[in-house]
């Protein structure tokens, strides 16, 4: 199993009333709320987190992108990961993702994702999603019947662009490069690692399966949606006679540890119930663009985590709530290790993102939740398949020989 | 009643399916982007005095929509396509809301095959110092309430109502959003693709219509379609009341009359 640290950065200081007074946290929030020296704080706090990830022995650390959206504050990701590659030495650089779609051309993203490769010595994985309906449609004004063209488009120029020897001419509908020479080439060959994060769109399970790709469930519902997504995916997957390395499937987890079962919703329960009311407090308009979805995920009855119903039916739900449905695996490490290893073996999880960071918790409980887990819960999950699958889509970085070191480097 | 016909165009890439019918001077419709779910009794009224031709648009019953991709100007050659299949060579064109906005792109593309043209609130301008509201982002009920004069009327009700049968109910939410994500296609996200740059170009004389108290498309911006129509013969404008957007629903012999009075003027 890999163990990846998820970071989604959301503004902790919403209003006490945000989810009654205002209409949505994404879209169209009063950027009145964002208050630039908190924004300061925030961003060197979070990047202080990811950081202690990486010292405490996680596989990666997951940074994503969103846009107008107070739970998620990084509309380039790419910055993050960059400020992470130079104070950080093991850690893959998991970035989930660039929303290629929108990127004009998307060479830049090629690019940034090289050069991300590059610093890092070989430690990026290069996420490529759809991108969501309210940062892609709303937020950004990118058309939604013909968002997937763009996507589909944008992912064959960047793989054309990192794997091609000689410049060459890009004549994509959307995009048109006389001269595409993509100088500066990823450290990984033949290009980094590709992941696909998805909202449970029926065709993306064998678009990411064709391509053999790692498919990412990425949502907060925990086991409940997981399921249904995993399910799918692996359904697809046996129907297409691949072999079911869990490697091949990615899931995030809300994941509370403290000493006791009882002192984790003393520690925890009102982050969680932050997260819940407010962070995820999308206005049902926004969740779902006409044309975003295909016809097939409709009549299949999938919806994004944004969707109607899921909204309304986690409004006002308490820590219980959250712990017995399994959003958030919580409690005394023995507990998370059990329950843990019950979902991650259950869905057939090989890539763990374990989101650890909830609404409104202040550094001192991120660290004590991430160390926690680092130290009493990690070393039996990394176990699990040890024995059984080998990981085909993880980053092969440099040597620590012949790695760069902040401070000391020099090429010859 | 006129029964719903097939044509095909362009090798089959489009399926048209339009209704037609009556006799006399060629009408063509072109319905907004709430569709066209029958033959209405305003068209069987038009078609008493012209023949009437009406097709549904690519996704709100017809296919092919994919082939337009998001571009203006495929959308204009399926429609020029469409009445040069059906040797419809100069027809009097009357567009609502969505379709009036293809109406006017159609005109404007070929000027002189429009005899006269009728623009009932259509889309296709937005101005900055009066916002139109976001369509995509209401929920149908919202969508109904902001459309009508008033939200409570009879056709309102029937319009917020969902088909009682499961199967039926889900059919329409598939339609629904079939027909929002094509007509996205070319409104998203403030329905401006640039026809403020080549209305000038419309010679036909044109009636502009418009519900004084449309939420829609505010009749402010049915001064804005006069003043860009510089180049057209002539410009009228009606405005009627009680009307909200859905003028057809809300003013359907008001309209009928008003098309017909100006198209035999």
């Amino acid at each position: 199993m890999k163990v990846n640290w998820f970071h989604l950065m959301p503004y902790r200081f919403l209003p006490a009333n945000f989810e009654n007074d205002y209409h949505s946290v994404w879209v169209d929030i009063p950027t009145g709320l964002f208050d630039p020296l908190r924004g300061h704080n925030l961003y060197n706090e979070f990047l202080d987190e990811l950081e202690f990830a990486d010292q405490m022995g996680f596989d990666g650390v997951c940074v994503n992108e969103h846009h107008a959206n107070a739970y998620g504050m990084m509309p380039s990701p790419n910055l993050m990961a960059a400020a992470v590659a130079r104070r950080t030495s093991n850690a893959n650089l998991i970035v989930l993702g660039n929303s290629i779609a929108m990127y004009n051309p998307p060479l830049r993203v090629a690019e940034e994702f090289a050069m991300l490769d590059l610093i890092s010595g070989g430690r990026l994985v290069a996420g490529f999603p759809v991108g969501s309906s309210p940062d892609d449609n709303f937020a950004y004004g990118f058309i939604p019947a013909t968002l997937r063209e763009r996507y589909n488009e944008a992912h064959d120029f960047i793989k054309k662009a990192w794997t091609e020897q000689e410049p060459f001419v890009f004549n994509g509908r959307y995009n048109k490069v006389r001269y595409t020479n993509m100088f500066i080439r990823p450290l990984q060959k033949p290009h980094p690692p590709i992941w696909i994060p998805g909202g449970g769109s029926v065709e993306t399970w064998d678009w990411t399966l064709d391509r053999d790709y790692v498919y990412c469930a990425l949502s907060y519902l925990g086991y409940e949606y997981g399921k249904r997504v995993g399910s799918g995916y692996w359904e697809r997957c046996a129907a297409k006679g691949m072999d079911l390395n869990p490697y091949r499937f990615g899931y995030l987890q809300l994941i509370c540890v403290s000493e006791t079962d009882a002192q984790a919703e003393k520690d925890y329960a009102e982050h969680l119930e932050y997260f819940y009311n407010k962070c995820v407090h999308i206005a049902d308009e926004f969740a779902d663009a006409p044309g975003y979805r295909t016809e097939a995920t409709i009549r299949a009855g999938l919806r994004g985590q944004g969707g109607n119903a899921a909204t309304m039916f986690r409004k006002g739900l308490k820590w219980k709530d959250f712990v017995d449905r399994a959003y958030v695996i919580a409690g005394s490490p023995a507990t998370v290790r059990d329950k843990l290893t019950w979902v991650l073996k259950d869905l057939k999880v090989g890539q763990l993102m374990a989101l650890q960071q909830i609404g409104s918790m202040p550094k001192h409980l991120v660290l004590k939740n991430t160390e926690l887990f680092a130290k009493e819960v990690m070393p039996s999950i990394k176990k699990i398949w040890d024995e059984e699958w080998e990981d085909r889509w993880s980053p092969r970085p440099l040597s620590a020989q012949q790695r760069a070191v902040a401070g000391h480097a020099e090429a010859r | 009643m006129a029964q719903l016909r097939t044509i095909a165009l362009r090798g089959g890439d489009f399926n048209v399916n339009y209704y037609q019918e009556g006799t006399g001077e060629h009408l063509v419709f072109l319905h907004s982007g709430g569709g066209l779910p029958a033959f209405t009794p305003e068209l069987e009224a038009l078609s008493k005095l012209f023949t009437v031709t009406a097709p549904l648009l690519p996704g709100f019953g017809s296919d092919g929509e994919e082939h337009l991709h998001e571009d203006v100007q495929k959308l204009v050659f399926w429609g020029w396509d469409l009445l040069d299949a059906l040797d419809i060579e100069r027809p009097l064109l009357v567009g609502h809301s969505f379709g009036g906005m293809l109406a006017a792109e159609m005109a404007a593309t070929e000027p002189r095959r429009v005899r006269k043209l009728v623009l009932a609130a259509p889309a296709g301008l937005f101005l900055a110092e009066h916002p139109t509201p976001d369509v995509f982002a209401m929920t149908p009920a919202a969508l109904v309430k902001a459309a009508f004069h008033d939200p409570e009327c009879e056709a309102a009700k029937a319009l917020t109502t969902p088909p009682s049968d499961p199967a039926a109910a889900t059919e329409a939410i598939v339609a629904r959003a079939r027909a929002l994500a094509a007509a996205g296609r070319f409104l998203w996200p403030n329905g401006d693709r640039g026809l403020n740059e080549r209305l000038y170009r419309i010679k036909a004389p044109t009636l502009l219509l418009w519900g004084e108290s449309d939420r829609l498309i505010p009749p402010v911006y049915a001064d804005a379609f006069q003043r860009l129509l510089a180049g057209a013969a002539l410009v009228q404008m009606r405005k009627l009341a009680p009307a909200g957007h859905v003028l057809f629903a809300e003013q359907p012999q008001a309209m009928v009359s008003a098309i017909v009075e100006f198209c035999r003027a």
